[in-house]
């Protein structure tokens, strides 16, 4: 039964949504549309990868941006979070599907014609065309010649004879034709590929403290639509234990300072000279009777069966010491934000003015560094914790100048009215983040991309090209085509000088 | 080791967009005025010089990234290097193109993006060597950037030839100066092909980048602003290969389409900056600063110009874009037949 005939067979509904997916208006309308929409996600903040300001719901964030109405209707239509919509995700599938059926119409054609091309050919089938073209005959055997010629420059030849007609056809380059079959069918391996990774795969985040233990579970249910829930529900819960033997934070040294810090005291430079060069887990990941052991690290990921475990991020936490009275107390720093200190320690200056805390001094400490030091690729032992603190004045509002903040160096600050002495602790708090993910699809899907890059290089660096010729014996009609009008022109001239002597 | 540094190599990056003006304004001479081949041959020599320049200027970058980092760093870490490796790719491709094609009437069109991409790195962005963060110390990394930037300096020069299309397609008054080899179906053919080697090299790019960030970050797709744009832009020209191969949209709404798609690889270079500080979107590509009012404008009209043609009344195009004579031959059609049987294929 042919395409068609099914076609006529389905039901109404069907039958349009059949021609839907076969139509290529359709198919560039959907690609608009879903261009449209995937730059709409980039305007709207998605919630993905919002951030609200600190003390804001990522709720309130929306409202303080577009108002209670119009965050309202944005989140009816589901666009704080577009890619992950249904409407998105159908216009994704309506693209796959519609790429492998247009394929799947066309491909029985392409097939028949690849293996039972229609050679024979009247000379109204040449003058139906306006790029077919009459050479005279001038030479003996000038079907022969051109037979040959065409073997010779690759092309599959077939013959048939005409009465005093002989009829050639030849092709090259069909190579192409499946290229073109592969790219649309790559689509939607593609997508199935990832649309399997999302049902049967997981993936999450987990803060480990150095020298700890954690066990990871793994629940295929956590996060899943409703609709896919049944699929998983049967599928166990994993359960990894990760072992977490060291953790370090290693700084490089700059050669030269950034013009941006040109300006900085020369006596705080060097804390802008060190940079984050790596951040190093040695981890042990085991799984019943598994286990592996080893260095995990940004772009070095470590891996247990189907599981993956990405070194994504690190916590550096200090501490610093507030000496009253004689007596010394220890409490966290707050870096990346202004503070002030109260009886019990640092809070900020919104929440000192609320409780009624006497301020003079508000602070502003720079992200702590420590860890190994390599300069040039070499260790050259480690620095600090060390950090820059800004202090500002109550009375005359400017910010001092800053004072490099070592376990060394004590500050005179007042605390309550009173004096007393700030220094950093040698006290450190590190905290190694992992992502870690287990995701089947991820063959299927990188099997789908290749196939679609090397099937989009054949199909447009790969030249088909259809030779149809009638050589009656004193002309011969000849049609090229597949490869444009400059190449049927040369080809045209070659073989007008190979019939002509 | 101590002696490397960054700054060094800046005064002679200074020199280089001098060269590669001075061989713009010679290829606009040989274009517009002069077609005399030593013409030709001056700016071309120039460009080279420029370009010879500019390798050494990257080069000296690399050398130094190697001495901070230990292993090889492609210059492209910021805005101003990223800029600068993609005009340097512009002009290697265009340099190609020359040589292969075997002339230099189109050497304006080939300069067209460096020479606005240079004149970018002029205005005021910053000109440090960034601290390499550890995500971008992958091997992928450098696969992925070459192949988006090639594919990026493909369609900038698709772009080039699509203006001048559509300026040469007025049949502007002040464009009759300009060499006459510059048909309408050249433009629009070369235009095309320059997109054909774009799209595979995109799609090659999209994907290194995918597994670079699998690799790095444990997911190879976070619909990052970024990563959007460059999936808009591949639909773009996703589309206008479909509607080229099977609609015939060649000529005209070709080279409007090819401005769009510009315009898009624009946003996912720069603008997505732009975006990202204007609407706050937290992309994890944030470390790649600039856009700026510049590029906003410059954005809007690669947009607005094209709509506004759009809705212009089509230029009479060229007689023989789509169907070129065959009038050295005698076509089939002319023939009578006798034969009444078989219209078909």
């Amino acid at each position: 039964m042919s395409t068609k005939q099914k076609q006529q067979n389905l039901p109404e509904p069907l039958n349009t949504i059949w021609s839907g997916l076969k139509s290529l208006p359709v198919a560039v309308g959907v690609i608009i549309v879903l261009a449209i929409l995937s730059a709409l996600g980039t305007i709207i903040p998605q919630e993905h990868l919002a951030q609200p300001p600190m003390g804001l719901t990522l709720e309130q964030m929306y409202i303080e941006r577009f108002g209670a109405q119009k965050y309202a209707i944005i989140k009816q239509l589901g666009l704080t979070h577009i890619y992950f919509t249904p409407y998105f995700f159908i216009l994704l599938v309506w693209l796959s599907v519609s790429a492998v059926v247009c394929t799947a119409s066309r491909i029985k054609n392409t097939i028949q014609a690849f293996q039972q091309p229609r050679i024979k050919h009247s000379p109204r089938f040449y003058a139906n065309s306006k790029q077919a073209i009459v050479l005279d005959n001038a030479v003996a055997d000038p079907a022969a010649k051109l037979e040959h010629d065409l073997r010779e420059r690759h092309y599959r030849v077939m013959t048939a004879a005409d009465g005093e007609a002989t009829n050639i056809y030849a092709d090259r380059g069909y190579l192409q034709r499946w290229a073109i079959a592969a790219i649309h069918v790559s689509a939607i391996i593609l997508l199935a590929g990832a649309v399997y990774g999302k049902i049967y795969g997981t993936e999450g985040y987990i803060r480990m403290a150095d020298n700890s233990e954690q066990t990871l579970r793994l629940d295929f249910m956590h996060g899943k639509h409703r609709l896919v829930e049944p699929l998983v529900s049967r599928l166990p819960v994993q359960e990894y234990q990760l072992d977490q033997d060291s953790f370090r934070i290693d700084y490089d040294k700059r050669i030269e300072l950034p013009s941006m810090f040109a300006g900085i005291e020369p006596e705080l430079q060097d804390y802008y000279l060190y940079f984050v060069k790596d951040y190093v887990s040695n981890l042990t990941v085991s799984r019943g009777d598994q286990s592996i052991s080893g260095e995990v690290k940004v772009n070095h990921p470590v891996r247990l069966g189907k599981l993956n475990i990405y070194q994504s991020g690190y916590q550096q936490r200090g501490y610093m010491l507030i000496e009253q009275d004689g007596q010394e107390t220890e409490y966290p720093l707050p870096s990346g934000l202004w503070f002030v200190i109260g009886p019990n320690g640092p809070m900020t200056p919104e929440q000192a003015m609320s409780s009624g805390v006497m301020v003079t001094e508000a602070f502003f400490a720079e992200p702590l560094k420590a860890g190994m030091l390599y300069v040039g690729g070499k260790p050259q032992g480690e620095i600090g914790p060390l950090t820059i603190l800004r202090t500002a004045r109550m009375e005359d509002g400017a910010a001092s100048q800053g004072r490099m903040l070592t376990p060394e160096v004590t500050e005179q600050i007042t605390v309550d009215g009173r004096p007393a002495t700030l220094r950093l602790s040698s006290k450190l708090e590190n905290y190694s983040d992992f992502s870690y993910k287990l995701d089947p699809g991820i063959p299927v899907l990188y099997f789908g991309w290749i196939l679609m890059i090397i099937s989009i290089a054949l199909a447009m660096y790969v030249p088909f090209s259809r030779v149809h010729m009638r050589v009656e014996p004193q002309r011969t009609f000849v049609l090229q085509s597949g490869r444009g009008i400059e190449s049927a022109k040369r080809d045209y001239a070659h073989w007008r000088d190979l019939l002509s002597h | 080791m101590s002696d490397v540094t960054a700054a060094q190599g800046l005064q002679l990056y200074d020199y280089v967009m001098i060269v590669y003006f001075g061989a713009f304004v010679l290829y606009a001479f040989h274009m517009f005025w002069i077609r005399h081949k030593a013409m030709g041959a001056s700016a071309s020599l120039l460009l080279w010089l420029a370009w010879a320049g500019h390798t050494v200027f990257l080069t000296q970058r690399a050398i130094f990234y190697y001495h901070q980092h230990q292993g090889f760093v492609l210059p492209a870490t910021n805005m101003f290097e990223a800029i600068s490796f993609f005009a340097w790719l512009i002009v290697l491709m265009y340099l190609v193109g020359e040589f292969v094609i075997k002339t230099r009437i189109f050497g304006v069109l080939g300069m067209i993006v460096p020479i606005a991409a240079m004149a970018y790195t002029a205005a005021g962005i910053s000109t440090d060597p960034r601290e390499i963060m550890p995500a971008l110390k992958s091997y992928w990394l450098v696969f992925h950037i070459v192949s988006v930037f090639l594919a990026y300096a493909a369609f900038a020069i698709a772009f080039s030839l699509a203006i001048m299309y559509l300026l040469n397609s007025r049949r502007d008054q002040a464009l009759k100066l300009i060499d006459p080899r510059f048909s309408l179906k050249f433009l629009d053919e070369w235009s095309y092909r320059m997109v054909l080697l774009g799209f595979p090299l995109l799609t090659l790019g999209i994907f290194l980048g995918a597994v670079w960030a699998d690799s790095a970050w444990g997911r190879y797709w976070g619909w990052d602003p970024k990563e959007t744009w460059a999936l808009i832009t591949w639909l773009i020209y996703l589309a206008f290969i479909h509607l080229r191969v099977h609609w015939r949209w060649v000529g005209y709404r070709s080279a409007l389409f090819n401005i769009i798609g510009f315009a898009s690889v624009l946003i996912t270079f720069i603008g997505v900056n732009l975006l990202d500080k204007v609407f706050k979107l937290n992309s994890i590509h944030a470390y790649a600063e600039g856009g700026g009012t510049f590029m906003l404008v410059l954005l809007g009209l690669a947009v607005l110009i094209p709509t506004v043609l759009y809705f212009l009344p089509a230029p009479k195009e060229e007689p023989g874009l789509e169907e070129d004579q065959l009038s050295e031959f005698t076509l089939a059609s002319d023939v009578a037949t006798e034969d009444p049987e078989e219209s078909q294929a």
